[in-house]
């Protein structure tokens, strides 16, 4: 008889049940060792096998397939984020240097710099922990996530369980944080894309509503507000969307840290394991091509919420020292981790409740089943831990113990499952270095404008289809699918202004009931940024301008930006790539930088690599490098927050920041179909300067609106507060702040220059406001509020540029998505 | 004075339970969460308390429609609810809360027969969104007094619309001014979509006993405990009431008198 | 676990005093009365149309229960009526193990999850049964039904089903004439 290793097939045999492997592993060669990684779904490389193959010799014995699967998700990209954490020979424009460690180097680097006190927890949990409030009692988790690879063949079921991971993240960060705030970014194909697909591909804007369902099902059932987020249309998302979702939670500061003890009782808590969701780790690294499909779930949220419920309960009782969620790898990774952080473990996989008899212990072991979570409980809390958590209908089961061993066992039954030294899992994995080459484009370069002014198309034309474009349009017909308000915390809300539909740019949240505390103001604001068209150009100066923009967004509600706690999500095609993985360290040098310069750490991240499809000619596609940058800043009175509707006529309007002719990536040049010069570029100094000048502006009630220069530069900004606020503007193109001599009203308008933020200022206390705002570089007066419901453009030569009725520039504005959607 | 104790009734899927007892917090009441599993051992009994709250969420992830396993549930295990409603003491239901007591045949009669149902919302999504509610100004509701006839409070459902029986059920509604709250313009006109966010049998938005004990209604009170909840309390131009504190309120002074 | 076949089930009779053999389902379909706008069926109506199948002129939606397990016929209609069905907007029916013959114009589409796919309302039917007294079933899956009125090819409806409003990588659908 051949042994089942010699003839591998993609799931083991049913006799191997809890048993050894067919003896040969050790004797494969390193071709045969591939062959059988690439038939079980492993994606373990070469050297990664042999490293494997000696650790088995050392131990004298062949592996069993519980202990492949566990090495092989234990390795995965998405577990141990290899690209990040490898040797790189990095090529900049043909210089070569070698990076140790880009995680190291660039953003764990830039925390390390900055040393803020108020970090307490940064990368080592399952989301980053930082202080929250004033009496010192409360801290606050923040992480977010991608689901990216099963959104593209199941977007409901990938972006709810995609929600329901991170919601587990918070609640396994420290001893557990109650999730007060989620959000969503969506990236897809631009939804009226009806173009031919590969078969099996979805629609775009199937899957955008797909997506919109599943986190709207799972979201509101848990009642979290999912109060901030954004949408992404472009056409290199078509095959591979990115599916983000965040959380924010609360918890008293003294949960922050844990630590698990040796005969600590390791209890599974929450749903049951079954079939569904084998391989998602191994999977989530692996390019798509359609198959592992048993990893596709679509969530139980009320099990979710059961174990929400039960956990913080049994948190503030005290009940357990340790807890982590089962996401990627399920018990394996979740066991293995907590083993890892506290010297040993022996489990059980007889003892797992199941949700179907049939299923072998390796794949126990291995399930991702959802909403599920893992304790280490002290054997004399273990009753209290039950009962709690038997009050809440939320299932508990004792799988076993911490040991001091440095190993983690598995056994099912009495039968050894797996057995495998903490040492080699944690330290065995051999890191190979990896090339990547970064050549800078003519169009990143700052050039002289390309762009001839008077090129046939009006400002007015201009700014009517920048409203219109999916991705300035009015994102109201996806926001009211989400109950953004439950908690009874949401003070600025994503949709503001007299009717309640103008584009907030990021949400505060008071999370008064949350905490049970009825004195107090203290909130926190969260925002986002993200632009892969400038990525396109240069990754680099789009991390920069992420940055940036979350925190102009910050700003603008008026949060506390000196205590701002970034996140980073980077999406990429595969890094085997030297060219997409140069892209990935140009971005990530742009993060270093961009959070040095800005004085905000990151305190969590995730890289989701190999979001690449077959295209059409068959060939893999990339998706553009796509990196979303989520900031959290602390409102210290929510009732100093400001909205970005204008609130009355007659007001003086302040623009901040320097305006350039910064066309590259922009919209305005997407639409004129022109390649414009000069990408964005950020000086985080000078930037602080004039955001701190700002709110100290605000702090003392001298800004009525605030809103940010995105995409649309000026002039969408404008209209859309004009409109939610339903008065006039009138702007004055020759009081802009320009760097250089800009003669065109179309880089005034449009120009997307970073660091701009628009004001509104009472009429009758702007001295107070200029004398507050001394230290801000150019900020100048460049319009007035007025009755007049229309936009008005004054240019250089004094002549009207445009004058427009902000009812027609609103109904513009709201007529894609909601027709789209429809 | 003591504060009078309230049970706060929550099962798997409610998830408005903290809110709605902060809320009566505030105005002096002593909310009490426990579970439906609490009532069904019998370590609860509603007849302890002075008043139960029957707050919003997604029971049993509204599997089989909304409410429907809260309100069998309440039929098979609260009888002393009916009793705990004839002796006066005050009964509020929530969003998922109402739609259970409507399907628990305790709205809007107390016959026990359902008389009125609820289907998704004629948008066919959840939706969210601050409204426009006129109240019944000769409804007997306790949980009304010293309200404007005009206030705002904000829904969030996916299952709002409310169905009668029969038209005659409406007349036998009218009569005992029995619709407490229906969803308006901004000018206090009934109004279709958005005004009336579901497509709800003329504008219903919440039913009231005949006694006015009984409350159920489809948008949040607990969400408008504060100004800063408003979505425009930025602006200087709405009117600054926080009625769903004031209804809290209401029900606490009720309890206490 | 198997207790959502794709086609209708045959063989057993119904008995209203006896369990069914317990591995045999009760399929039970519950829609909206007559009278009632059906937001899911012009939901499904409007994408079927935008995938191009123009000729589709209505479309009414239902929700299905298939519950395996020690049930009498008169435990499932009193489930039905009781738990399944809100007893003002909606009306159900028990469906018979023999499909209906029939050349109608309307085509029925039923969607399931796939059996390995766990159906996140099971536990609530479950629940329910046993809050009403019932006999707890040992298995229960929720399902859809789309009534689709129109001449329209069975498999282009299939194919603008699977683009559209089912993903066969976790859905079952299957697509039959009806009256």
């Amino acid at each position: 008889m051949k042994s089942s290793v010699l003839t591998p097939s993609a799931v083991p045999p049913r006799a191997a049940a809890a048993q050894r492997m067919a003896e040969g592993f050790l004797r494969l060669s390193a071709r045969g060792l591939s062959e059988l990684s690439r038939r079980s779904l492993w994606s373990l490389s070469g050297q990664e096998l042999l490293a494997a193959q000696a650790y088995f010799k050392k131990e004298g014995r062949d592996p069993t397939w519980a202990e492949m699967e566990t090495v092989a998700q234990y390795w995965s990209e998405h577990c141990r984020h290899k690209t990040f954490n490898s040797p790189i020979a990095y090529s900049d424009n043909g210089r070569t240097r070698r990076i140790k460690s880009l995680f190291a180097e660039t953003v764990a680097k830039a925390t390390r710099d900055l040393k803020k006190p108020w970090c307490l927890s940064t990368f080592k949990d399952n989301a980053g922990i930082v202080s929250f409030g004033k009496s010192g009692k409360w801290a606050l988790a923040l992480k977010a996530e991608t689901h990216n690879h099963p959104c593209a063949l199941e977007p409901y079921g990938g972006a709810a369980t995609g929600l329901g991971g991170v919601v587990r993240d918070v609640l396994a960060a420290g001893l557990g944080a109650k999730p007060v705030l989620a959000t969503d970014v969506f990236c897809f194909g631009r939804p009226d894309d009806r173009g031919p697909l590969p078969e099996g591909a979805l629609p775009p804007l199937r899957g955008l509503l797909s997506a919109v369902a599943g986190v709207g099902d799972y979201g509101n059932r848990l009642g979290i507000p999912l109060a901030g987020g954004g949408l992404w249309f472009e056409d290199g998302y078509r095959l591979t969307p990115l599916v983000f979702a965040g959380c924010a939670g609360i918890l008293p500061r003294w949960a922050a840290g844990k630590k698990a003890l040796p005969g600590d009782l390791i209890v599974a808590a929450g749903g049951r394991t079954g079939k569904d969701g084998i391989h998602g780790a191994t999977f989530s690294s692996a390019e798509l091509n359609g198959s592992a499909h048993a990893a596709l779930q679509i969530g139980h949220a009320i099990n979710e919420k059961k174990l929400l419920d039960a956990l913080l309960r049994a948190r503030d009782e005290k009940l357990y020292r340790f807890v982590t969620d089962c996401g990627a790898g399920g018990f394996s990774c979740a066991v293995t981790e907590l083993a890892q952080a506290a010297g040993g473990a022996r489990v059980d996989m007889e003892k797992a409740p199941l949700k179907t008899g049939d299923l072998e212990p390796w794949e126990i072991w291995l399930s991702e089943s959802q909403e599920r979570m893992v304790l280490a409980v002290p054997p004399s809390s273990l009753r209290a831990l039950e009962k709690v958590f038997a009050a809440a209908s939320c299932e508990t089961a004792v799988l076993g113990e911490i040991t001091r061993g440095g190993r983690i066992t598995v056994e099912h039954g009495g039968a050894r499952v797996a057995d495998l030294s903490l040492d080699f899992l944690e330290n065995g994995l051999p890191l190979a270095e990896r090339k990547a080459v970064w050549k800078t484009p003519k169009a990143a370069k700052a050039a002289k404008p390309s762009f001839k002014s008077g090129a046939g198309t009006r400002c007015a034309d201009i700014l009517a289809r920048a409203l219109a474009h999916p991705n300035v349009c009015s994102r109201e017909s996806v926001v009211r699918r989400y109950d953004y308000e439950v908690q009874a915390g949401t003070v600025i809300k994503p949709l503001q202004g007299v009717k309640h539909d103008g584009p907030g740019d990021a949400c505060v949240i008071w999370p008064r009931a949350a905490v049970g505390e009825s004195e107090g103001f203290s909130g926190f604001a969260l925002a986002h940024g993200l632009n892969p068209s400038y990525g396109k150009i240069d990754p680099y100066w789009m991390a920069m301008a992420c940055v940036d923009e979350a925190l102009r967004n910050l700003v603008c509600v008026g949060a506390d930006i000196s205590q701002t706690a970034l996140l980073d999500n980077f999406c990429w095609g595969s890094p085997d790539n030297p060219e997409i993985l140069g892209s990935l360290v140009r971005a990530a040098l742009g993060c270093y930088d961009a959070a040095k310069g800005f004085e905000a750490p990151f305190v969590s991240g995730k890289d989701s690599l190999f979001n690449e499809a077959k295209g059409a000619s068959g060939k893999n596609v990339a998706v553009p490098g796509t990196l979303l940058i989520t900031a959290a800043a602390p409102v210290r009175d929510v009732r100093k927050s400001v909205t970005m509707d204008v609130k009355a006529p007659g007001n003086p309007l302040y623009l901040l920041g320097w305006t350039s002719a910064d066309l590259a990536g922009s919209l305005c040049a997407e639409i004129l179909g022109v390649e414009g010069a000069g990408l964005p570029r950020v000086e985080p100094a000078a930037a602080l300067k004039g955001f701190r000048a700002v709110l100290a502006a605000m702090d003392k009630g001298l800004v009525l609106s605030a809103h940010d220069l995105s995409e649309g530069g000026l002039a969408v900004a404008a209209a859309e507060m004009a409109f939610s606020g339903e008065f006039g503007l009138r702007l004055d193109l020759d009081a802009i702040a320009c760097k250089g001599v800009i003669y065109s009203p179309e880089f005034l308008l449009f120009s997307e220059s970073p660091s701009r933020i628009l004001l509104e200022v009472p009429a009758d206390r702007e001295a107070e406001f200029v004398r507050a705002t001394k230290s801000a570089p150019a900020l100048r007066c460049v319009g007035r509020t007025i009755a007049n419901p229309v936009l008005k453009v004054k240019g250089l030569d004094g002549l009207s540029v445009m004058e427009e009725p902000i009812s027609a520039l609103k109904a513009g504005w709201q007529k894609t998505l909601s027709e789209a959607l429809a | 004075m003591k504060a009078p104790r309230i049970l706060i009734l929550r099962a798997p899927g409610v998830n408005c339970d903290v809110e709605t007892a902060a809320a009566l917090k505030f105005v002096g009441g002593a909310p009490e969460p426990a579970t439906m599993a609490d009532v069904r051992a019998g370590r609860v009994r509603v007849l302890d308390y002075a008043m139960a709250v029957f707050p919003g969420g997604f029971s049993y992830g509204d599997d089989l429609g909304a409410g429907k396993v809260l309100a069998v549930q309440i039929r098979g295990y609260l009888n002393d609810l009916r009793h705990f409603v004839r002796q006066k003491r005050p009964v509020l239901g929530v969003c998922n809360g109402f739609q259970a007591l409507v399907k628990a045949g305790l709205l809007p009669f107390g016959s026990g027969d359902p008389s009125a149902g609820f289907a998704a919302n004629d948008s066919g999504r959840f939706e969210a969104r601050w409204v426009h509610l006129r109240l019944n100004t000769q409804s007997p509701s306790l949980f009304f007094r010293g309200l404007p006839e005009m206030i705002e409070l904000p829904v969030a459902h996916g299952e709002g619309k409310l169905v009668l029986k029969s038209p005659r059920q409406l007349e036998d509604l009218k009569k005992n001014h029995s619709i407490a709250m229906q969803y308006v313009s901004d000018d206090g006109k009934l109004a279709g979509y958005p005004a009336n966010p579901n497509g709800s049998v003329f504008n219903i938005a919440a039913l009231s006993n005949p006694e006015g004990n009984c409350l159920g209604l489809m948008p949040h009170p607990e969400r408008f405990t504060d100004i800063h909840h408003h979505p425009n309390w930025t602006r200087q131009t709405f009117f600054k009431h926080c009625a769903g504190l004031e209804i809290f309120r209401n029900a606490v002074d009720y309890c206490r008198s | 676990m198997s207790v959502a076949p794709a086609t209708l089930s045959s063989g057993a009779s119904h008995s209203a005093v006896s369990p069914r053999a317990a591995a045999v389902p009760y399929r039970v379909e519950v829609g909206l009365k007559r009278d009632m706008p059906d937001p899911e069926g012009a939901r499904a109506l409007s994408l079927l149309r935008a995938a191009g199948l123009s000729a589709v002129k209505e479309v009414r939606s239902a929700k299905i229960y298939s519950v395996r397990g020690p049930l009498t016929l008169s435990h499932v209609h009193q489930a039905a009526k009781e738990l399944l069905c809100d007893a003002v907007t909606e009306e159900y029916k028990i469906l018979s193990p023999q499909a209906p013959p029939s050349a109608a114009r309307r085509t029925r589409v039923e969607v399931w999850l796939r059996p390995e796919v766990s159906d996140p309302a099971e536990d609530s039917i479950l629940l329910a049964f046993e809050c009403a007294g019932l006999p707890k079933p040992a298995a229960a899956r929720q399902g859809a039904v789309y009534y689709v009125e129109g001449r329209v090819a069975q498999a282009a409806l299939e194919k603008a089903f699977a683009r559209w409003l089912a993903n066969p990588l976790i859905c079952r659908l299957s697509a039959a004439p009806s009256a």
